[in-house]
């Protein structure tokens, strides 16, 4: 693509409370939780070692926090644009994601409305789970742009 | 004093809550990360999620939008990964202070985290960070076993010392049942 591409971009002006993210969906295979480690350049053994990760009190090796922080943020960059701003994400992990489990994330719009400094945010509510249930609940909010072609930062 | 810390196999600092407690409030020097943000790195992380937002992909577009491609914002974390090994011999530094809290717990899990993003992350940055011990909780019991919450706040400049990201982070120190 080019300097002229032209992609999706959601504005704040068109969002409202309620409206829906699309899932997403990822099968998690061994080697992605080896690729998990090897972009990450966390090589915690728990999520290379599966005789350490037992020792730990889990089925199996695990995906990493900075993983899930990746596929929620793609979540959030799939319904809002390229140019969506993720000012702030909170996320509890409360169960694992292991090798043969497909992680699947959607979302809701909470809030939408301006800050002091007119910006446009909206908060949203987000969740993964797999097949056996709530594995992260997460909320983020993120700051859209008011109108096509609108910088959030200016260029340095 | 600190070399003759007791460690575990994965380098967690082992110890008593007392001694742990003297940590909260205690900060770690401002650390310059490894290296600087890179192409590679930000598209095999935004390989591993299938992202293909094109401020990750699209050099052109990413630098006509924002003066240069971005960073996967939830790769933050892992920017401040140290190498594995540098020539030297020099260990890396540990990916959080919560592992050199002397603690009983050998092991650990982290269980939340809370990122605020001030500006974005750009191809090419590099950043110093620093870290602060914000809280150890007394022992509690969960289903991996016995252990200590430590929460830490990590803090991320970019090299005009502006702040870049702010990370909140709540990790379990424990030990299992069969330790």
């Amino acid at each position: 693509m080019s300097a002229t591409a032209i992609y999706p971009q959601r504005l704040w002006s068109e969002v409202k409370v309620g409206d829906l993210l699309p899932p997403i969906e990822l099968l998690v295979e061994y080697s992605r939780i080896i690729l998990n480690a090897s972009s990450t350049w966390d090589y915690f053994p728990g999520h290379h070692n599966p005789e350490y990760a037992r020792a730990q009190g889990q089925a199996n090796i695990y995906v990493s926090t900075i993983f899930f922080h990746g596929f929620v943020d793609r979540l959030i960059t799939d319904w809002g644009g390229p140019s969506s701003f993720i000012c702030r994400r909170r996320m509890r992990m409360v169960a694992s994601v292991h090798p043969g489990d497909t992680m699947r994330a959607d979302g809701h719009v909470l809030r939408h409305y301006r800050d002091d400094s007119g910006h446009g945010l909206v908060d949203l509510e987000i969740r993964i789970d797999t097949a056996r249930g709530l594995c992260v609940p997460a909320s983020a909010t993120v700051r859209l742009p008011l109108a096509h072609g609108e910088r959030l930062f200016s260029l340095e | 004093m600190e070399s003759t810390t007791q460690r575990s196999d994965v380098g967690t600092a082992l110890g008593s809550y007392e001694q742990a407690r003297e940590w909260i409030g205690r900060r770690s020097e401002l650390r310059l990360t490894d290296v600087a943000v890179d192409e590679s790195r930000c598209k095999l992380f935004a390989a591993l999620s299938e992202d293909g937002n094109p401020a990750y992909w699209d050099r052109q577009w990413a630098t006509a939008q924002f003066g240069a491609p971005l960073a996967p914002s939830g790769m933050t974390m892992s920017l401040i990964m140290s190498l594995p090994w540098k020539p030297g011999g020099a260990p890396p530094a540990p990916a959080s202070l919560a592992l050199d809290v002397p603690l009983p717990g050998q092991t650990f899990i982290n269980v939340d985290t809370d990122c605020e993003f001030l500006r974005p992350i750009h191809w090419g940055d590099h950043f110093s960070v620093y870290e602060e011990i914000v809280d150890i909780s007394p022992e509690k019991k969960t289903r991996l076993g016995r252990g200590h919450f430590v929460t830490t706040c990590m803090n991320l400049l970019d090299t005009q010392g502006r702040p870049v990201a702010r990370l909140t982070n709540v990790l379990y120190r424990y030990e299992t049942p069969a330790s």
